[in-house]
């Protein structure tokens, strides 16, 4: 008794020095089943009776001649069972020493894995599936042998515990299968971040922070002004893998250091270089910096050799150095497919020093749509991304991630979704409404398949290029856009400053279809064509940019009758908006090539950004009303050739509120609120819009 | 010009031919392609046809798709991602009895799969089974996470297919996605004004138009929709207020937004209403 006594202090000694314990080696026995019978869905609990299966030493498969042990794929090599089972059960004394797991596997193909009947890990099968799924990809070559890793929470038990895989075929004519599994238990995994953090959804008064951790673990994030003073924190204590949290009541225009942290204390260090600043408030004229890639996910050196430059260009910049407000992803993020490992290998990997202290906005490209479907917003773009849906972040609610708006100081962004959406009716719909509701200076717009190229796409006739062209862009340009950026050719295509063209290049006219006197020039503000020029009352005219080469460049015939420029180039846009030294501001876009050299500019200067309406003394015509805003007294002062004979005031919804006789009414009972003034006199009826406070 | 020079335009003159049908297809023709290379080298995998089909199908091919499902299928791939592609597939080529077939088969495997109850639903629409539409609809719509307006607004659409004055049934429908989606919503308030002028119902019309102009700093266009509603039901002095509102709006607005073409657009129209204000 002493004896067994001094052997479990040992081990649990050991256990808690060690923290670790191996409960499944490779080479341990299985039972596995390897008739073709569909085991339904409780074959992985625990208590499911094993006793008929066959047992074996892993590694088990067949066809690749390395096994220990050969498992049967029944009577037909061109139709091999989809489907084989295996399971191993374990004892755990004290499962509370634990707290995650590491599972480790070689599988060929498809895998799904359970823990006392709960599944914890499938790799390379499709979200759903039976018996007879066969795996998503072949398994081939190096991946044969390779062991694949994950990290869980822990779900042991004391007792008796139990890890069932099912390992599922490519084909019924695929050669091989293969399954070796190994367990270990650990007390306490460090936490490690794996992906992020990243931030999303960005407001005045709100940044939406998101990362990835190696192990299940609390949300923590302390945050504040001042580096070394975090004094606020926001967290969550569900313990996840995939980390979202809101950080709420920020100030606008706001810088916010922030460090990330679990129950265990903190894994990622605040640093000069990690931040969330709050957008300004709505409506602030001030400098902006946008950066825009498009299709840029390559995960090669010629993405990271844009990327360079570009970080080259705002670490000299001579205005703000330093500051990039946004990245706008033009689609195409992660080639081929946009799955999670690609983002992971083209995006975080990547951009991760950029995506921690500016806030990412996306398209969905047609290679992210491999993966994904706007239909019913699945799939790692959507999982990656959070957009708005509800306004959180300005303009109108969409109710979708799919499309969406935004606002950043005076710009309004509407980003649209061109790969799926390009017919749809409700998408149209919101479009109109949303830049029907924007009082914003500016407003750009964002889509993947370009209405304008001659790269390597042909906006003349691929199909979702003329939709968007045909559906999009009258209730774009009739409402004032002047920004409207694209990726999908790998190539930098720019348009002139145009306004109204609707068809194929060859109808494209400069003159008709350009705008203004040097819409048909090159909108360089610093030489003799001068920027392209907006004011209160020429408010037509946009600038089209097809911006797909931040990763690669494909050609073609780059002929494009609309564009100014069309230069097959590695690069990146860069937006800046800044106030122009008068009372306007310019907004220029550099394309910055994979070189540090700028291939192209223009510049849209916009002036007349006052209000129409004096807020004092309305005078016009013959009627005057004063003072606007009102709050006890409202005086109505008329031509001496005109009396009042009535006096209504209405509500915003037109619903009568006060009726008077007099030229001074009292007021005083209005609640705050925009009014109308319907004045009858005796020669006219005249309506005013008032103010009361 | 030497021979071999003259060889190599027409060379270049080739491949540029080529590259340029071939970037007309787009990237679709591309892999299509390739993947007809890997099934040359692989010709009993079930899979390759499969992801073939579904390049076909992408591509506006039906016909070929449902071939490539087919031989996926006869090599061993009785999934449910397989049956539901074939639905699809058939539904797009407007073939429902077959698409029903496949779906049938598709749920079988997973009775609680939304997507492929939501193709179901979509299918037996279109074969007038418009009770059993109503039920995959619904559970879908109370299902799905992450639901979309677009949803939303077909299974409103469904419930008048199967009973055009329902718009009881409809506005429910909208209010279901008002729900999950956000008061907002400009898609389902659109949607409920339609649904509410098509029913009749003029005071929950204006309500509806009021909650618009409340909740949008510009609500030029929306008095100017409230007048145009109000003429029509003949509540002119309503109506009247609504456009000198509309009128009011664009003075207030800035230069840039009062002189854009929609602005434009919206005075020749206010104009236009005042005129058959005045003739009534």
């Amino acid at each position: 008794m002493n004896s067994k006594i001094t052997l479990y202090a040992v081990l649990l000694f050991s256990v808690t020095l060690f923290s670790q314990t191996s409960f499944i080696n490779s080479g341990d026995a299985w039972k596995y089943l390897d008739d073709g019978s569909d085991q339904g869905t409780t074959w992985d609990d625990n208590g499911f009776n094993d006793a008929s299966w066959a047992s074996g030493a892993s590694e088990l498969g067949y066809g690749d001649g390395g096994e220990a042990t050969i498992v049967s794929y029944g009577p037909s090599s061109s139709n091999k069972y989809p489907t084989t089972y295996f399971r191993k059960s374990f004892n755990v004394a004290d499962h509370t020493l634990y707290n995650d797991l590491v599972l480790e596997a070689i599988r060929d193909d498809g895998m799904v894995v359970y823990v006392n009947g709960v599944e914890v890990w499938k790799d390379n099968m499709p979200a759903s599936f039976d018996y007879s799924t066969y795996a998503s990809a072949t398994v081939s070559g190096g991946g044969e042998t390779a062991w694949l890793s994950t990290t869980i929470g822990s779900n042991l038990v004391t007792g008796t515990n139990m890890v069932a895989v099912e390992i599922h075929q490519r084909s019924g004519s695929s050669s091989d299968i293969s399954f070796d599994f190994k367990l270990t238990a650990y007390a306490a995994i460090p936490t490690a971040i794996t992906r992020g953090p990243y931030l999303q959804k960005g407001n005045a008064n709100s940044m939406t922070v998101k990362w990835r951790t190696n192990t299940s673990t609390e949300s923590i994030i302390n945050y504040g002004t001042t580096l070394g003073v975090l004094s606020s924190t926001v967290s969550e204590n569900t313990l996840k893998t995939q980390h979202e949290l809101l950080i709420p009541g920020l100030t606008a225009d706001t810088k916010y250091y922030y460090e990330i942290a679990d129950a265990d204390g903190v894994y990622v260090t605040e640093s000069s270089d990690m931040y969330v600043k709050a957008s300004p408030n709505v409506g602030d004229q001030q400098f902006v910096r946008a950066w825009i890639l498009g299709d840029a996910g390559t995960a090669n050196q010629d993405q990271r050799d844009v990327r360079d430059e570009y970080y080259n260009y705002v670490a000299t910049a001579g205005v703000s150095p330093n500051q990039t407000d946004m990245i706008l992803f033009l689609g195409d993020n992660a080639y081929n497919d946009g799955t999670d490992s690609e983002y992971q290998a083209a995006v975080f990997d990547v951009y991760g020093d950029m995506l921690k202290k500016s806030v990412a906005w996306s398209t969905l490209g047609n290679h992210d749509g491999h993966s994904a479907t706007s239909s019913t917003q699945t799939g790692p773009y959507y999982d990656i991304f959070s957009f708005p849906t509800a306004a959180e972040c300005g303009g109108t609610s969409s109710g979708t991630e799919a499309y969406y708006s935004y606002d950043y100081a005076n710009i309004h962004f509407i980003v649209l979704e061109s790969h799926q959406l390009y017919n749809d009716a409700t998408q149209m719909a919101w479009c109109l409404s949303d830049i029907q509701a924007t009082t914003q200076d500016w407003i750009v717009a964002i889509f993947h398949h370009p209405p304008y190229t001659k790269g390597s796409h042909n906006s003349d006739s691929e199909t979702q290029l003329v939709a968007m062209r045909n559906n999009f862009l009258s209730i774009l340009e009739d409402n004032g856009v002047d920004l409207v950026l694209s990726g999908h050719s790998h190539s930098y295509e720019r348009s002139y400053f145009i306004n109204g063209h609707y068809g194929v290049s060859s109808t494209f006219i400069s003159g008709t279809h350009t705008v203004g006197a040097n819409g048909d020039l090159s909108g360089k503000a610093d030489t003799g064509d001068g920027a392209y020029t907006k004011t209160d009352t020429d408010t037509e005219g946009a600038v089209y940019i097809t911006a797909g080469s931040s990763g690669k460049i494909s050609g073609g015939s780059l002929n494009h009758n609309a564009m100014y420029a069309s230069i097959n180039e590695l690069g990146s846009c860069v937006l800046e908006l800044e106030n122009d030294g008068g009372t306007g501001q310019n907004l220029t876009v550099k394309f910055l090539n994979d070189s540090g050299a700028i291939s192209d500019y223009f510049t849209i200067n916009k002036t007349g950004f006052v209000l129409a309406v004096d807020d004092e003394v309305i005078n016009k015509k013959s009627v005057s009303i004063y003072p606007v805003p009102a709050s006890m007294q409202l005086n109505i002062k008329l031509n001496t050739n005109e009396t009042i004979e009535n006096v209504m005031i209405y509500n915003i919804i037109g619903a009568l509120v006060l009726e008077s006789k007099e030229t001074s009414i009292d007021v005083s009972q209005l609640s705050t609120g925009k009014y109308m003034v319907g004045i009858r006199t005796s020669k006219n009826q005249h309506y005013k819009s008032i103010i009361i406070q | 010009m030497t021979l071999k020079f003259r060889k190599k335009i027409i060379v270049l003159t080739g491949f540029l031919l080529i590259s340029s049908i071939l970037y007309a297809h787009g990237d679709l023709s591309i892999r299509i392609k390739e993947k007809s290379i890997e099934i040359s080298k692989r010709p009993t995998d079930a899979h390759l046809y499969y992801e073939r089909g579904f390049l076909y199908q992408q591509h506006l091919e039906y016909q070929n798709a449902i071939s490539d499902f087919d031989k996926s299928k006869s090599l061993g791939n009785h999934s449910k991602l397989l049956f539901f592609r074939m639905a699809e597939t058939y539904y797009k080529n407007d073939e429902y009895e077959y698409a029903f077939d496949k779906i049938t088969s598709c749920v079988a495997i997973d009775a609680g799969d939304v997507k492929s109850l939501k193709l179901k639903a979509q299918i037996l629409f279109k074969l007038k089974r418009y009770q059993e539409t109503m039920l995959a609809y619904t559970y879908v719509v109370e299902n799905t996470v992450d639901i979309r307006p677009e949803d939303i607004i077909e299974y409103s659409n469904i419930v008048l297919a199967i009973d055009s004055l329902d718009y009881k049934g409809a506005l429910k429908a909208i209010e279901i996605g008002l729900d999950k989606l956000g008061a907002n919503t400009v898609t389902f308030q659109l949607k409920k004004i339609e649904y509410l002028k098509k029913s009749n119902q003029v005071d929950e019309v204006v309500s509806q138009y009021n909650m618009l102009i409340k909740n949008n700093h510009r609500n030029e266009f929306w008095y100017y929709e409230k007048g145009k509603y109000l003429i029509d039901v003949k509540r002119f002095s309503q109506a009247n207020i609504a456009i000198q509102q509309a009128k009011l709006a664009i003075e207030l607005l800035t230069s840039k937004f009062k002189n854009t073409l929609a602005i434009k657009k919206l005075q020749t129209q206010l104009n236009e209403l005042e005129k058959l204000l005045n003739y009534e």
